[in-house]
C-alpha cells in the first residue's frame, strides 16, 4: 500500500491503484462499515489489513479474530445491533464460519452484513479449490461476483445495501486473481453516518431453536425469491449482444478473459456475451439468451453451477439449445481457467483455427522447458521451523524406534512436506494434526506419533483435539512451531503475540499455559536456536506415556531481519573452512537451509544475501568447519 | 503525458523474496500516474518465501483482465536466470528481455536432483526467444547502491533504461520515493540509477522505440 494511505482518504472521483482486497476495504469504508472480521487467510488477509490500517482515523473496529467462525459471529453480532459489519475470509475460513452461517440466513440481520470467501481456483495456495458459490445456494442466500478490481468495490458497497433491503447477509466471492490484482479504480464518497448499537430482543427471531426456526425458513425462502427479482435490475449483470453464432455465459475474472480471448479471435460480431455478477442468477437475461442463440458455451471457476442453472432454465422453456461447460468436456473440468484455455475451448466450439506458436520456437521452448530446474516452496533461510524440524528429526533418531509418523497442519511448517526434510505425513485443515494425530494414537499405530501445529494455528483450532488428546487417553506428542507471528500469509498477530490488528497492546495468551490448562503431563519449552537442548526435551517429550506438548519457540526469521534492518544492527555471517569440510552434505541433506549451497569443488558455501545469520548450520556441521567471522 | 498505448505486457519473474511485488507496485503506480489504464496480477502462489514468482503487468486501454496470455509478453524483467526460462512461453518473438545474471539456486539443484544450467547458456536460448537481451548483475549494483536486498529496484531502473516503455525517468523516480519504506529513498534511487546507467550504456538505437502494438 502506498505510504499515503488511500483506503481512508476522501478524494472522491481520483484514480488510484488499488488491489483486488484494497478495493473490497474501500468499498466496506465507501459504505460506511463499522465492524470488521477476519482471520488471516490467503488470498483474503489484505481485506481486514487495509481496513485496520485506517480504522483508528475513520472509527471502524477491525480485529483479527482466533478464528473465521469466531470473527463471523463478531460481525453477526454487531449486525443484529443495526451496525454495517464485514467478515472476510479464504474459502476454507468460510468452512468454520458455515456454522453460524446456517443460521444467521434465518435469523437475518439489522445492519447490513456481507461474508467476503476468497476462493482459491487451482489450489495455488491452498489443500483444495473448492467453489463457495455452492454455500449462496445452500443458505438461499444472495452471492456477488465481481469480474475486476474496480467492480469489486462497488459490489461491496453495494452489497450493504442489498443487505439491509433484504434483511439477510449478503455474500461476496471473490477468487485469487480477482484478490490479487491490482487496477486502477476510480474512489467514491465515504459514508459518514455512525450508528449507534442497539439490540433489540426479539426471542422469535434471535434464538433459533428446535420449532422457532422452522417458521424462519419460509420467511428466508420469500427473501430469496425478492433477491431473485432485484438482480434482474442490478448493473453487475450484463447480455452484450454481438452475434448469434455463439453464447457465452461467464462470471468473476473469468469475464476478463472471455473478451480478451474473444478480441483475439475478432470474434465480436459472432458472439453474444452474458456477464453475470449475481448468485440467483438473472433469469431474463439467461431465457433472452437462450432465445438468440443455438449454442451455449459457459465459462465459470470452478464447479459446473451456471452451466447447470442455464439447463434448468432450457428445461423450464423448452429449449434445446446445446449448453456446453465443464461438464461437457468442453472446458477442463477442474483448475483455474485463462485467456489460452478459454481460446482453446472457443477455437474448438466455433471450429476456427487459433494462432499457433511457430514450430522452430516450439522447440527452443521446450529446450528452456527442459534447462529449467522445478523451485519448490522452501522455508526461509535462518528459519525456526527449520531448527525445529532438525532437532525433532534427531531426537526421534535418538528414539531408535524407526521413523515417526507425523500428522501435518496448515501454515508456513506445512513445507516440512518438501525435500530434504519430508516430516508432513498428512495434511487436511486447521488443526487436523492434532485430531488426526489423535486417531493414530486409538487405532494403534506402533510409530512415534507427532502432531506438529503453528502457533497462530494452535490457537485457531488446535485446543479442543488437544483437549480430546487428553480425555480419551491417546499417547501422541504435540510440537506446537512457534515463531510469533502468523508468517504465512503475512505476519499477522495473533492472541499469542500480545498485539491486535490495530496495534495495540494487549494480553498475549501463554501457548504453554493453555496446553497445561488442557491436561497435557508434559509441557515444555525450548529454542529451536539452541540445537543440543531442544533435541533433549523433545527426545524426552517423545518418550513420555501420554499426551506431550513441546512448544518450540523462535521468532519468525523475516521479522528478525526487518527488526535488524529498522535498528540498523548489522547481521552474524558466517563462513565455511574448506580445510574442515569434507563435502559429507549434512548441512544440506539434513538440514535444508537455502543458504547453504553446494560448489565446483564439492564443498558447501554460504550464500552471503541468503544468509541470515541464525548460526544453526554452526551446530549442524559434524566437522565443526562453519564458523563466525564477524557482522555486517 | 505520453500516449496512451492499446497494450504494453511487462512480466517480471523472479523468486519469492526478491522484491518482485514491490517492483510491480512502483511500475504500476508510475503507470497510473501517467494516466494509463492498468491491470497487474501478482502470481505467487502461497503467500511464501523461496518459490516462483511472477507479476503480470498489462498497460493500456485494450487490456480487459490482468493475467496475460502465451506468446504476448513486450518485456521481461528476469529477476533470477532460470525464472525467465521457467516464464519463456509468455513472450512475444520480439520482446526486449532484462536478465539478472545472479542465480538463486532452488533446493532440487542443492538437493542434486536437478543441474543448474550455465548462464552463457541461458542466455542463449534466451536470445533466441526474445529480439533484445540485456544482461544486468543486479546484485552486484544493488550492493554498491548499499543493500543487497535492492536487487528489485536496480531492475526497475534497467526497465526505465531500456526507454522500452512509455513512462519517463522522472516518474518512476516519483513513484520509487513514494513507495519505498521510509528512510530508505535515498539508497533506492542510488540503485534505480545504477540499473538505469548501465542499461542505458548496453541499448542500441533498435530498441529504443516504444513497443507497443
Amino acid at each position: 500500500m502506498a505510504k499515503s494511505n488511500v483506503i481512508g482518504q476522501e478524494n472522491v472521483g481520483e484514480r488510484v491503484l488499488l488491489l483486488g482486497n484494497e478495493a473490497v476495504a474501500r468499498g466496506a469504508v465507501e459504505a460506511g462499515v463499522q465492524v470488521a472480521t477476519s482471520y488471516p487467510g490467503t488470498p483474503s488477509s489484505e481485506i481486514l489489513e487495509a481496513i485496520a490500517s485506517v480504522s483508528r482515523k475513520l472509527g471502524i473496529y477491525a480485529e483479527w479474530s482466533t478464528n473465521e467462525k469466531v470473527a463471523f459471529e463478531v460481525a453477526i453480532g454487531a449486525a443484529i445491533s443495526g451496525l454495517r459489519a464485514i467478515s472476510s475470509m479464504k474459502h476454507v475460513g468460510v468452512n468454520w464460519a458455515a456454522d453460524p452461517l446456517f443460521s444467521v440466513n434465518l435469523t437475518g440481520v439489522v445492519g447490513g452484513l456481507v461474508l467476503v470467501t476468497a476462493d482459491d481456483p487451482g489450489a495455488y495456495a491452498s489443500q483444495n479449490e473448492q467453489d463457495n458459490r455452492f454455500y449462496a445456494l445452500a443458505t438461499d442466500l444472495l452471492m456477488l461476483e465481481p469480474a475486476d478490481v474496480q467492480e469489486a468495490k462497488e459490489m461491496t458497497a453495494k452489497a450493504f445495501d442489498l443487505s439491509e433491503e433484504l434483511e439477510v447477509p449478503v455474500m461476496l466471492r471473490l477468487t485469487a486473481r480477482i484478490c490479487h490484482a491490482r487496477a486502477d479504480v476510480i474512489l467514491g464518497p465515504i459514508r459518514k453516518e455512525k450508528r449507534q448499537a442497539k439490540f433489540k430482543k426479539t426471542p422469535n427471531r434471535w434464538v433459533m431453536m428446535a420449532g422457532r426456526s422452522r417458521p424462519r425458513h419460509k420467511w428466508l425462502h420469500d427473501k430469496l425469491a425478492r433477491a431473485e427479482a432485484m438482480v434482474e435490475a442490478l448493473p453487475f449483470n450484463r447480455l452484450e449482444i454481438g452475434g448469434k453464432e455463439l453464447g457465452i455465459i461467464t462470471s468473476g475474472v473469468t469475464y476478463g478473459y472471455v473478451k480478451e480471448a474473444v478480441t483475439k479471435l475478432k470474434l465480436e460480431d459472432k458472439v453474444s456475451i452474458l456477464k453475470v455478477g449475481t448468485y440467483p442468477l438473472p433469469r431474463a437475461s439467461v431465457k433472452e439468451l437462450l432465445g438468440l442463440v443455438e449454442t451455449v458455451l459457459v465459462f465459470e471457476e470452478v464447479e459446473p453451477i451456471i452451466e447447470q442453472y442455464v439447463k434448468t432454465v432450457a428445461f423450464d422453456e423448452k429449449k434445446d439449445t446445446k449448453i456446453k461447460g465443464r461438464l461437457t468436456g468442453d472446458v477442463q473440468r477442474q483448475w483455474d481457467l485463462d485467456v489460452d484455455l478459454v481460446i482453446e475451448s472457443l477455437s474448438r466450439t466455433m471450429n476456427i483455427g487459433s494462432n499457433p506458436v511457430s514450430a522452430e520456437r516450439q522447440t527452443v521452448l521446450q529446450h528452456a522447458a527442459q534447462a529449467t530446474p522445478p523451485r519448490p516452496l522452501a522455508l526461509c533461510a535462518g528459519c525456526p521451523h527449520a531448527a525445529t524440524y532438525y532437532a525433532l528429526k534427531r531426537a526421534v533418531y535418538k528414539m531408535a524406534k524407526g521413523p515417526a509418523v507425523y500428522s501435518g497442519d496448515i501454515g508456513c511448517y506445512t513445507l516440512g512436506a518438501n525435500l530434504p526434510i519430508d516430516m508432513q505425513d498428512t495434511n487436511y485443515c486447521m488443526g487436523a494434526s492434532i485430531g488426526v494425530g489423535c486417531g493414530f494414537s486409538q487405532a494403534g499405530v506402533k510409530e512415534p506419533i507427532v502432531a506438529t501445529i503453528g502457533d497462530s494455528t494452535f490457537l485457531h483450532s488446535g485446543i479442543p483435539p488437544l483437549i480430546n488428546a487428553v480425555y480419551n487417553k491417546a499417547k501422541l506428542t504435540v510440537v506446537v512451531f512457534d515463531n510469533r507471528a502468523t508468517a504465512m500469509t503475512g505476519f499477522q498477530p495473533h492472541p499469542g503475540t500480545g498485539v491486535t490488528a490495530t496495534g495495540e497492546k494487549t494480553r498475549p495468551i501463554s501457548i504453554e499455559n493453555v496446553a497445561r490448562a488442557c491436561g497435557a503431563g508434559f509441557v515444555e519449552v525450548v529454542d529451536p536456536h539452541h540445537v543440543e537442548d531442544a533435541i533433549g526435551v523433545m527426545h524426552r517429550g517423545l518418550s513420555y506415556d501420554g499426551v506431550s506438548v513441546i512448544v518450540s519457540r523462535g521468532q519468525c526469521v523475516r521479522d528478525v531481519v526487518r527488526d535488524a534492518r529498522k535498528k540498523g544492527v548489522a547481521t552474524e555471517r558466517y563462513e565455511v573452512d574448506w580445510n574442515r569440510c569434507n563435502g559429507c552434505k549434512v548441512c544440506i541433506n539434513m538440514f535444508g537451509c537455502p543458504a547453504l549451497t553446494p560448489n565446483e569443488a564439492k564443498k558447501v558455501e554460504i550464500d552471503q544475501v541468503l544468509c541470515a545469520g541464525c548460526g544453526v548450520c554452526v551446530q549442524v556441521c559434524p566437522l565443526k568447519a562453519i564458523r563466525q567471522v564477524g557482522a555486517q | 503525458m505520453a500516449l496512451d498505448p492499446e497494450e504494453l505486457n511487462i512480466l517480471i519473474a523472479g523468486v519469492g523474496g526478491q522484491g518482485n511485488l514491490l517492483a510491480s507496485e512502483i511500475i504500476s503506480w508510475a503507470s497510473v500516474t501517467e494516466g494509463f489504464k492498468i491491470h497487474v496480477a501478482d502470481i505467487f502462489g502461497a503467500a511464501q518465501r523461496g518459490g516462483a514468482v511472477t507479476s503480470h503487468i498489462r498497460i493500456g486501454k485494450g487490456v480487459y483482465n490482468p493475467v496475460m496470455p502465451r506468446g504476448s509478453a513486450h518485456i521481461l524483467l528476469g529477476f533470477e536466470p532460470v525464472e525467465c526460462l521457467r516464464t519463456a512461453a509468455f513472450l512475444r518473438p520480439d520482446c526486449t528481455a532484462i536478465i539478472n545474471t545472479r542465480p538463486i539456486m532452488p533446493s532440487s539443484v542443492t538437493l542434486g536432483q536437478a543441474s543448474y544450467p550455465p548462464i552463457d547458456q541461458i542466455t542463449a536460448l534466451m536470445r533466441k526467444l526474445a529480439r533484445k537481451v540485456v544482461t544486468v548483475d543486479a546484485a552486484s549494483l544493488a550492493i554498491k547502491a548499499g543493500d543487497a536486498l535492492m536487487v528489485n529496484i536496480v531492475m526497475v531502473g534497467a526497465l526505465a533504461g531500456t526507454l522500452a516503455t512509455p513512462i519517463p525517468k522522472e516518474t518512476f523516480v516519483e513513484a520509487i520515493k513514494n513507495h519505498v519504506p521510509r528512510g530508505t529513498e535515498q539508497n533506492n534511487l542510488n540503485a534505480f540509477n545504477l540499473g538505469f546507467e548501465n542499461v542505458q550504456e548496453k541499448m542500441d538505437e533498435s530498441v529504443v522505440a516504444a513497443h507497443t502494438t
